[in-house]
């Protein structure tokens, strides 16, 4: 009987610890707060981003030069990583970006689910996109398509991809430039079978396998991929830049205080010329903005 | 009778054995290599993979943290998924209707959906349930609290559904070895008097475990690799830290031959685990406990055939 005691209290006592053990524990990074005081744009952001010092950035890191690891580390790096230090330097008070990886088919879920504070990840500033979310517009960005090196198939144009496949990122604005050109490509007796993938990366695998003819992606990330893949043997950027528009760095609609102290902080590294200079480190010069809009795509 | 017909006495020492000779042995095993080299070299000649490429990343900081994670999160979830089978695999043979059904139903959702689903949806609690929290009942105070995002971090998503997925399996391995120890030994504790407790902890799961160890190891092998699914949940896992190497260098294959060969090295060293761990529990049943394989490699070694 004793034995049958003891057993059950060791039970007991294991599914108290086991409880404690996944209750108790939070791994949440802590933020050092401090440097000096915050400057009076700081002062008017919200509560408990002002308190943290910190933005938490939403992004998806693997869109190299926009934002991508270095070479085998876990440091975030790219040109939005650069524009949002600039952007919180106008904060004071040592603000910084804290960049979070996602996914970015979910990357406007995560910020509706307060995953992190604001996103930055090459997203296009689109009217679909205004419906969920603000966008403070940062870069203006083309699309830009991608062939294997040689132009084998003297690829030009969005039109000469009719008939063939070609392989992008899901979700991203490209699919939906393809999908239109589909469109046009069915009302001419022809096709184009479009392959979707997970990664921008794997869009790049299959066009260097051959399983598509083109990959399409925003500018800087094609000239990118040209120069790096295979030492620049693999790829070359075909004809002009397609359907320029706005990149927009998103908050939550409710976060008004966020996104006007956000916008306010680009006009002001636009006018002195931080902006200027953070995009020709990433040699994307020519996708410089004047004005900083809100929702301007 | 005429001696001269006789055969000739022959004495033992002038008897020569010779062993059989495996010709087919030799020939099959020229033909395996032969084919095995040359698609080695095949492939080596056409450049698709840069062997100094993968050198270079095979010790690379990042990469050897994604082994660690891969380890980390394939014991804590096979162990958790351990745990739970067993509770689960003793509530389906247990008399209570109740806790049948209950165990019966966990098998059948969690086995019969796909772990990738659970991972995503376990990340996706945040968009469920907006705060996590343990309160003490009718007073208002919090033991816990936080935002789920917050809690449910890409380890607790992919552990929860690992794990849960995991105990599925492991139940019904469970159940299998219960019900393999034949009943005659329960009717034996009962009439010494054991109750049902102390009769499953001391006389059926130390038999079962005969049946357990080996279908167990083979999940755990199996989970070292399926734990690759938590990528899709951001856990830095070595696919993971491999994908957030190869999105910047965009040597893809480079890469993923890297992780190929650490998993292969984790389960390798998994395997000759579970041969151990059978050796050990094949005593009282087996005649002879198997040889270890070192043992092997030198008995045929030290044995060399003309």
């Amino acid at each position: 009987m004793t034995q049958s005691r003891r057993l059950r209290a060791l039970v007991a006592l294991a599914v108290a610890a086991a409880l404690t053990a996944a209750c108790g524990s939070s791994d949440k990074p802590t933020t050092a707060a401090g440097g000096g005081d915050l400057t009076d744009l700081g002062r008017r952001l919200p509560a408990a981003i002002a308190a943290a010092h910190n933005l938490d950035v939403g992004s998806d890191v693997a869109y190299a030069p926009v934002e991508f690891f270095e070479e085998g580390t876990q440091n975030v790096m790219g040109l939005d990583v650069d524009i949002c230090g600039a952007v919180v330097a106008r904060f004071g008070g040592g603000f910084t970006c804290r960049f979070m990886n996602t996914t970015f088919d979910g990357i406007i879920p995560a910020l509706q689910a307060k995953r992190f504070d604001v996103i930055m990840s090459a997203l296009s500033d689109t009217a679909e996109r205004q419906q969920a979310i603000d966008l403070v517009d940062y870069f203006s960005a083309g699309t830009s398509i991608l062939v294997a090196k040689g132009n084998p198939l003297g690829i030009k144009s969005l039109d000469d991809l009719c008939g063939r496949t070609v392989g992008l990122q899901k979700g991203t604005t490209q699919e939906d430039l393809a999908n239109t050109q589909k469109t046009k490509c069915q009302g001419n007796g022809s096709d184009l079978e479009i392959l979707t993938f997970e990664k921008d990366t794997d869009a790049l695998l299959a066009l260097k396998a051959g399983r598509s003819v083109a990959d399409m992606n925003d500018f800087p990330v094609a000239a990118y991929n040209a120069k790096v893949s295979g030492d620049g043997k693999d790829f070359e950027v075909v004809g002009e830049q397609l359907g320029a528009g706005p990149y927009g760095i998103g908050v939550r609609k409710d976060d008004v205080a966020l996104r006007d102290a956000i916008h306010e902080a680009l006009v002001a590294i636009i006018a002195d010329g931080t902006y200027d200079r953070v995009l020709a480190k990433w040699d994307v010069r020519q996708g410089a903005l004047t004005t900083a809009a809100i929702n301007g795509g | 009778m005429d001696a001269g017909t006789q055969p000739p006495a022959v004495a033992a020492s002038d008897i020569r054995p010779v062993p059989v000779r495996h010709f087919g042995r030799w020939v099959s095993a020229a033909v395996i290599l032969g084919l095995v080299a040359w698609l080695a070299s095949a492939a080596a000649a056409s450049g698709a993979v840069d062997g100094s490429v993968v050198r270079h990343f095979l010790f690379n900081h990042s990469i050897l943290e994604g082994v660690r994670n891969t380890l980390v999160i394939a014991v804590a979830a096979q162990a958790a998924g351990i745990a739970l089978g067993v509770g689960f695999a003793v509530m389906r043979l247990a008399v209570n209707p109740v806790l049948r059904v209950t165990s019966w139903v966990y098998v059948w959702l969690f086995r019969g959906t796909p772990v990738l689903v659970q991972l995503i949806l376990w990340f996706s609690l945040p968009l469920v349930f907006e705060f996590m929290a343990i309160k003490l009942p009718f007073v208002d105070v919090y033991l816990y609290r936080a935002r789920m995002v917050d809690f449910m971090t890409p380890f607790k998503a992919a552990f929860l559904g690992l794990a849960l997925n995991e105990g599925a399996y492991m139940a019904e391995i469970v159940r299998a070895g219960i019900i393999s120890v034949d009943e005659g030994q329960v009717d034996a504790a009962k009439a010494l008097g054991m109750h049902p407790a102390l009769t499953l902890r001391r006389i059926v799961l130390p038999q079962a475990m005969r049946v357990i160890i080996p279908p167990t190891g083979n999940e755990f092998i199996s989970m070292l690799k399926t734990s690759s699914l938590a990528s899709v949940v951001l856990y830095g896992e070595l696919l993971r830290r491999t994908q957030d190497v190869y999105s910047t260098n965009l040597r893809t294959l480079d890469l993923l031959v890297v992780a190929s060969i650490w998993y292969l090295a984790l389960t390798s060293v998994a395997s000759s685990g579970q041969y151990f761990l059978e050796r050990r529990f094949a005593r009282g049943s087996a005649r002879d406990v198997p040889e270890t394989l070192l043992a092997r490699v030198r008995r045929n070694v030290t044995t060399i055939r003309r």
